[in-house]
């Protein structure tokens, strides 16, 4: 009943004293949250609750901060904590008290902001419960962290400013350096460190551990500190510093300041690429700034390009620099700089070995096209396309099953499955061509026209509808029949021919058009008979049909590009260009 | 065997290097007004923080009401009422409010009582504690320390810089509440006539250690001024009127020896090692 009674008492005191200041606090952390909604909902770039996490993740440092400032270091400073401890309580609730009133503030904070994140959130991108008690879980466990370090910290009278610069700019210079993935194996960030939906997959859970360790340590630390002979060090740390301890607090500034960028030096930057060991290869120069995973994936990428370089005769790739990045990225792989000699990659280890090592490929590939792949999306979607087919997933194949039902109509998987779907056909038709005519493509790619396999694939832009032919120098109906590939039996490709029916033009195809067949306009500039800006595509239904009403006035001059397909894959036909 | 209420054994503390208190052995019996003398830094408020529990010693142990300890606990320290040297108490509260929040640690805690003290002692309630003038917050602390009516009062140089007036007041109080309440109460000064004054007990703390205990009387038995001091008398100090001895007081019978002030005598302690 007395412990009862003196810890309200004790919180009682601490929300008077620090409630303003706290609730200042709030507000100010509250006007960053909205601004992160703002950004999200006006920007459309990434969602609320990964919002609400980023304004925890890099916000409630400096919230708790503030929090431990109030609670435990000006009570201190003021000699306040002399008069509560001549109270008769015990050190552990003396201590315990400010660290469970200021954990409580915390967590609270950090509630109402996924809380309140999660409602708006729910009528825009859907909040699973599952999902909302990990991150409650993530973001409990990282706030706990944080507290309880700074609870400690705070207890370190004049060096606390140092100390927290330090963990700063530390932890900030350790991210992205030379080891991998630092916040989750050393450091208490781990369990927020990772992009929400990246962990909504895959939740960290070895990251919990070593947070919940550095937790522990903080206040294994802070109860030390506070009654070691009966908390003599903070009383000493805190008391007015003479002449040298205030030329050690400066000798400490000045070797933090230095060991700062000193870190940060110490990562692999554009110009030290080349002190990276490279792997061993005949025709790859793969360099690695990671440990041991990321380097498995650079092992895998160099047998890859090897490979590929045999077969297509390139001598050499241009240099790979594969860089460990933990957070921040979209995808597992991001192309962070490079010049015309080297191609260096922020990736993601997490990300799944299979997918890496495509994405990985795909840049180099891209790289190798110089900027015909920028110029050019086709051969940018070719390329991405290649390596899809190099290196398959599993995931590729998932999608391939969709891509290759027929029962799904072409604007339908496009709308459900948008526009990376471009890709995963890219992939089926080389991943199907390379499973049922081994190496075909790739020497027909390689030696088609005597050019290179880029520029090979480039042609498909000026090809095509039969671009597929006229690169490889293979027939597709020649190769055995591969469901999504290519339709079982060759279809005649007649003319069509184009009539006017009262006041409408028509198509008449000549022969009833393949089930889930659609006829694909768009309106062309009538001097270049070229698509103009902004062109629409207006897709209609013909599944069965004969005869198309393309919706035209007889009376009014068109030009319009017409064109027939049928699900799932592209194999299209070029009705022609008619005017009238 | 005799209760005393409270006591010290071997106490050692030190900071760094220096050693502060080096074995001190206090008794304060029960029911007395103890004076607790020493110069500046002799450790007398690192002895009180010690038994409040406020440091820890680093050897020794204390005795409350018959019960050893090593550190001092916070059922022990319900029992005692702390004033301190300096008042750190939160300067936006009201004096009210920090008799509330300070008397939730005091199961025994009376608001009248406390109520009744700073009416005694001229402390308006609703003032803010950092308004307050230095002596009217050492009385705010010592209505404090007695509003929970402990049976041991300890007090950090109490009249430090208060005027004759308050000075006379706080006194007054200390000794009525020895008298009428029979509590014990330990009062750590350097000024001398304090005890002489209200004192029933002293002790000396000189280099660390307990010089000496006890009643106030047998002290100033102890000390005298001859011009030759008789064998089994120690020197103190040497001076143009004489030398001021210590001894048991049997050595100074038939002797000529002439008392000496308790102030004189304290000096003279304090100064035998110069």
């Amino acid at each position: 009943m007395t412990l009862l009674r003196v810890g309200l008492a004790l919180a009682l005191k601490n929300l008077l004293h620090h409630g303003m200041s706290i609730a200042g606090a709030t507000v100010l952390f509250t006007c960053m949250l909205f601004m992160g909604w703002v950004l999200v909902l006006s920007e459309e770039q990434s969602s609320l609750m990964a919002a609400a996490t980023g304004t925890l993740y890099y916000l409630g440092p400096l919230f708790v901060l503030f929090l431990n400032e109030r609670l435990v270091a000006r009570d201190l400073a003021d000699g306040t904590a002399e008069f509560l401890s001549a109270l008769p309580m015990s050190a552990p609730l003396r201590l315990g008290v400010p660290f469970v009133f200021g954990l409580f503030v915390v967590m609270a904070l950090g509630e109402a902001v996924l809380l309140s994140t999660a409602v708006l959130a729910s009528r825009r991108e859907g909040v699973p419960f599952g999902w909302f008690l990990l991150l409650h879980l993530q973001c409990g466990t990282y706030l706990l962290a944080w507290h309880a370090l700074a609870f400690c910290v705070a207890h370190t009278g004049r060096w606390r400013w140092l100390t927290w610069w330090s963990v700063f700019m530390v932890t900030l210079s350790l991210d992205g350096g030379w080891i991998e993935r630092p916040f989750r194996t050393f450091l208490w960030h781990g369990v927020l460190a990772d992009p929400i939906d990246q962990a909504r997959s895959v939740p960290p859970w070895d990251a919990f551990p070593v947070t919940l360790a550095w937790a522990l340590l903080g206040v294994v630390l802070a109860v030390f500190l506070g009654t070691w002979r009966g908390g003599s060090l903070p009383a000493r740390w805190f008391a007015p510093a003479d002449t040298r301890q205030r030329a050690t607090l400066v000798l400490g500034a000045v070797i933090a300041l230095a060991a700062g960028p000193l870190i940060e030096e110490s990562a692999p930057t554009p110009d030290t690429w080349s002190t990276l060991p490279a792997l061993p290869s005949r025709h790859a120069d793969v360099r690695v700034a990671g440990t041991d995973r990321l380097r498995a994936i650079g092992g895998e990428v160099v047998v890859l390009l090897d490979g590929l370089g045999d077969e297509l005769g390139v001598e050499r790739w241009p240099t790979v620099v594969l860089h460990p990045a933990s957070r921040g990225l979209n995808r597992h792989v991001r192309r962070a700089t490079g010049d015309d000699e080297s191609l260096v990659l922020l990736v993601d280890p997490t990300g799944p070995p299979e997918a890496l090592v495509r994405e990985i490929a795909s840049e180099v590939l891209v790289r190798q096209t110089g900027d015909l792949a920028e110029r050019i999306p086709d051969v940018d979607w070719v390329v991405r396309g290649a390596a899809g087919y190099l290196r398959p997933s599993a995931a590729l194949d998932r999608r391939l099953a969709l891509v290759t039902d027929p029962s799904l109509p072409y604007p339908d998987l496009v709308r459900v499955y948008g526009r990376d779907l471009a890709e995963a056909v890219a992939a089926a038709r080389l991943t199907r061509l390379g499973s049922e005519a081994p190496c075909v493509l790739r020497h027909a790619l390689g030696t088609a026209r005597g050019s290179s396999f880029f520029s090979a694939s480039a042609l498909r832009w000026s090809t095509r509808g039969d671009w597929l032919q006229r690169v490889c120098g293979v027939s597709v109906p020649d190769l055995p029949p591969g469901r999504g590939l290519v339709q079982p039996e060759p279809i005649p490709l007649p003319p069509v021919h184009l009539a006017v029916d009262g006041d409408a033009v028509v198509a008449e195809l000549g022969w009833a058009a393949p089930r889930n067949a659609v006829l694909r306009r768009q309106a062309l500039d009538p001097l270049e008979l070229a698509p103009g800006i902004g062109g629409i595509w207006r897709v209609q239904d013909v599944s069965s049909r004969t005869r198309v009403n393309l919706g035209f006035s007889p009376t009014q001059p068109v030009s319009t590009e017409l064109m027939l397909y049928w699900a799932p894959i592209e194999g299209w036909l070029t009705s022609g260009r008619e005017g009238t | 065997m005799t209760t005393h209420a409270l006591e010290t054994r071997g106490l050692v503390r030190r900071f760094g290097r220096h050693t502060v208190i080096r074995g001190l052995d206090l008794v304060v019996p029960q029911g007395v007004v103890y004076g607790f003398l020493g110069r500046n830094g002799a450790g007398k408020t690192t002895t009180l923080r010690m038994l409040l529990g406020i440091l820890d010693p680093d050897a020794g142990t204390l005795v409350f009401d018959g019960v050893e300890v090593r550190r001092s606990r916070a059922g022990q320290r319900r029992r005692i009422g702390y004033v301190s040297q300096q008042q750190h108490f939160y300067p936006w509260m009201r004096v009210r409010g920090l008799g509330r929040f300070v008397g939730a640690f005091y199961p025994t805690w009376d608001p009248a009582f406390f109520a009744a003290l700073l009416d005694r002692l001229a402390v308006d309630p609703a003032q803010r504690v950092g308004a307050l003038s230095g002596g009217t917050r050492m009385k705010l602390a010592l209505a404090l320390a007695l509003a929970h009516r402990p049976p041991l009062l300890v007090l950090d140089e109490p009249t430090a810089g208060v005027d004759p007036v308050t000075r006379r007041e706080i006194l007054d109080l200390l000794r009525s509440t020895v008298d009428e309440d029979g509590r014990t109460v330990l009062i750590s000064t350097h000024n001398i006539s304090e005890i002489e004054d209200i004192g029933d007990s002293v002790g000396i703390l000189h280099d660390g250690r307990m010089f000496f205990q006890g009643p106030v009387a047998d002290f100033g038995a102890r000390v005298r001024r001859m011009d030759v001091l008789p064998e089994g008398a120690m020197a103190l100090q040497a001076g143009a009127n004489g030398t001021i001895g210590w001894a048991e007081p049997e050595v100074w019978e038939g002797h000529d020896a002439r008392a000496v002030s308790l102030e004189a005598a304290f000096v003279a302690i304090a100064r035998q090692d110069r």
